[in-house]
């Protein structure tokens, strides 16, 4: 179980992040699925772990997800910035959430652009839309896999996964066709 | 991507590539404070496993469920079972205290007229006659008793 939950907690994480754009409420995503996975399938085979934990991460982060709308809604109604990483009012917290990753040496700074501009592009579609694009794109899950971990259809993600490239197609196309050219 | 509503051409299957690519690298780039948390937080999931284990989580319920029958049988057999013979000073009494405390599920009412209950269970064993009794016994043996002792 630890060498399962060391080889998926930073994926894991970054899917969390996405949704939420929030480190501290991904962390809690990411320690919460854990949690559940260990509590209540532990006994299971290893086998069965990943589409398990698949479907509780999405189920955390759509809750997450729910909360994190709630409190921002709350808070622009009292006139605060919404949450983020960035402390200061107006931070962008996806211009800083890799403002303390260490780039090292072979990581430079036109892939932590490349890396915001994308972030900021699947925060900002709707959560279904990107949790069937991560999960079969990213993932590599399958239709049905992903329909399972995702508590809908094989339909549903056919179609959240249309409109996803879609709109990355139209928003990244420039950006992104031209730097891989 | 076989079972996709539609086959991508060149030019989106090079952008979701690249997307993929970056997703990857962008997994990679997580700082050491934040692979500290997620090591923490594996270690916090990780460690119910000895706390909460549902097989260890069973032999508790189970260990548990066998020392509450013990005690309610050994309860049981000390109210139904008749004194040895001879034993008219309640030596089975002490054993009955100490299985009311061991089980330590009752008011403390209960402890507070336990020695009305003794005195009870000894007078009625010589008899079937309720015995006269002093008055402080027959006003806590009213309350105890539901007040049976006034009408009858």
């Amino acid at each position: 179980m630890d060498s399962f939950l060391a080889g998926v907690e930073q994926r894991a994480y970054r899917l969390a992040l996405i949704a939420t754009s929030n480190r501290e409420d991904a962390l809690d995503i990411v320690q919460d699925a854990m949690l559940r996975l260990v509590k209540r399938y532990s006994e299971r085979g290893p086998d069965e772990w990943g589409p398990l934990f698949h479907r509780i991460l999405q189920s955390v982060i759509r809750d997450g997800y729910r909360r994190s709308r709630v409190r921002n809604r709350w808070r622009q109604f009292f006139g605060r910035p919404p949450e983020g990483d960035g402390e200061s009012p107006g931070e962008d917290p996806l211009e800083t959430r890799f403002a303390s990753a260490d780039p090292g040496p072979v990581v430079g700074l036109a892939q932590s652009q490349t890396i915001r501009e994308l972030d900021k592009v699947l925060h900002q579609l709707p959560l279904r839309q990107q949790q069937a694009f991560l999960l079969r794109q990213w993932e590599g899950l399958s239709v049905r896999q992903t329909a399972e971990a995702m508590g809908c259809s094989e339909g549903s993600v056919k179609t959240h996964l249309s409109r996803a490239v879609k709109v990355l197609r139209e928003q990244l196309k420039e950006y992104w066709l031209e730097s891989t050219t | 991507m076989s079972d996709s509503p539609h086959t991508p051409d060149r030019t989106e299957q090079r952008l979701l590539d690249a997307v993929k690519t970056s997703l990857d690298q962008s997994e990679q780039t997580l700082d050491g404070v934040t692979l500290g948390r997620l090591r923490a937080a594996r270690r916090e999931a990780l460690g119910t496993l000895t706390t909460n284990h549902p097989r260890r989580r069973r032999r508790e319920l189970l260990g548990g469920f066998a020392v509450a029958a013990t005690l309610a049988t050994l309860t049981v057999s000390l109210w139904i079972l008749p004194p040895a013979p001879g034993d008219v000073s309640g030596n089975s009494l002490p054993a009955l205290e100490d299985v009311a405390l061991l089980t330590d599920a009752e008011e403390l009412e209960f402890y507070q007229d336990l020695d009305f209950y003794l005195w009870l269970d000894s007078n009625g064993s010589d008899s079937n006659k309720p015995e006269p009794v002093d008055s402080g016994a027959t006003e806590r043996g009213g309350q105890a008793l539901g007040g049976d002792q006034q009408t009858g």
